[in-house]
């Protein structure tokens, strides 16, 4: 090791920053150069400036004010949580220009179901006249009165003039 | 587990579940370390007292992106010197900060003769304000070095991790620190070379 060498390791030595295979090299010089030596009696000197004039003095109630001021003004940096987004079906009908079409599909499908439903309904009222089953008390708990097959017909056809295409025609 | 024992982690977990009084802790357990390195940049009271205040709550905002790898007090730390930095630079005052300047790279030239330790009658507080008009005159990458080993006693890789720096980094710059802050010493006080002191 030269004389460079020491000097530059010096200062990590003093500071307990060398392992034993830096620090051994530097000390066997050390223990052969007066130089360098000196130099080490200077980093020694050096450091004796460092002090801290008085005690640092933290004013009282600092860290509460700091930590009701932390909740109360200031906002941490969360992590962004993503927007909820509105579904497809909510952004086409949010959407000005989609939302006739998307309304019409579904007048569409509820007219239908409520066809076939009708459909359904006065086949069986059929059925069950066709057969003369006895009526029993039970089954006269509905009050309406009982559809013609006119009527039946008429509320079908209604239903169909709502939804704008006759069930005739598919 | 009483809040006196609560590992800074802890604290930290705390806090980020909106318990008020755990932050006020971890503020509590780090504020005079704190004042310690910030009184480094700053002399005026009040300002001290306001860059402390943005330290802690810029910890605050962050805190969730505080893993745990590093000590509280080093993350911390860093936080508090860019924070100072910061301040100095709205101020007006250069903080110096890139390696290209080549008067920060330059090799310190031989100091004339060595400073001496300050003589045993010097008061305290004169060698602490012989020492910070010293340190003023440095660069802040040098003068930060200095005051986190010096005054601080940090370990080469604590300031390594701190600053984002190497280790090697770290020694070269301790180098060149302490060979400006004894040039500085030496140009501002003459009469404490100790050239001087001998005879």
């Amino acid at each position: 090791m030269n004389c460079n060498q020491a000097t530059t390791l010096i200062g990590p030595y003093l500071d307990g920053e060398l392992n034993e295979a830096q620090a051994g090299p530097l000390r066997r010089h050390l223990l052969a150069c007066a130089g360098c030596r000196t130099g080490v009696q200077s980093h020694k000197d050096l450091q004796r400036w460092f002090v801290e004039a008085e005690p640092v003095v933290v004013p009282a109630g600092f860290a509460a004010r700091v930590a009701q001021a932390a909740f109360a003004g200031e906002s941490r940096a969360l992590p962004t949580v993503p927007a909820l987004q509105p579904t497809p079906f909510v952004v086409a009908a949010g959407r000005a220009e989609d939302r006739p079409r998307a309304e019409g599909r579904l007048l569409r499908f509820v007219l239908g179901l409520t066809s076939v439903a009708a459909a359904a309904t006065i086949m069986v009222v059929l059925s069950t006249r066709d057969n003369r089953l006895s009526e029993g008390a039970g089954l006269r708990a509905d009050e309406r009165p009982r559809l013609t097959m006119d009527q039946a017909v008429e509320e079908l056809e209604a239903l169909q003039r709502a939804e704008g295409a006759g069930i005739a025609g598919r | 587990m009483e809040q006196e024992a609560a590992s800074d982690a802890a604290l930290v977990s705390e806090t980020l579940a909106g318990n008020q009084a755990s932050f006020q802790l971890l503020v509590e357990r780090y504020e005079t370390r704190v004042f310690a390195l910030l009184r480094h940049y700053v002399k005026n009271a009040s300002e001290l007292e306001d860059l402390a205040q943005e330290t802690f709550l810029k910890a605050y905002r962050r805190l969730d992106g505080f893993e745990g790898h590093s000590s509280f007090y080093t993350w911390i730390y860093r936080i508090g010197v860019n924070t100072a930095l910061d301040h100095l630079k709205k101020r007006g005052r250069s903080p110096i900060a890139s390696t290209d300047d080549p008067e920060v790279l330059a090799e310190p030239t031989q100091v004339e003769g060595r400073i001496a330790a300050p003589h045993a009658a010097l008061e305290r507080a004169e060698v602490a304000r012989v020492a910070q008009a010293a340190l003023e005159q440095l660069p802040e990458i040098f003068r930060t070095v200095l005051v986190l080993r010096e005054y601080e006693e940090l370990a080469y890789q604590d300031i390594a991790d701190m600053l984002g720096i190497s280790i090697g980094t770290v020694e070269s710059r301790l180098f060149r620190a302490r060979a400006r802050f004894k040039q500085a010493v030496l140009e501002l006080h003459p009469e404490y070379g100790a050239d001087a002191d001998e005879d």
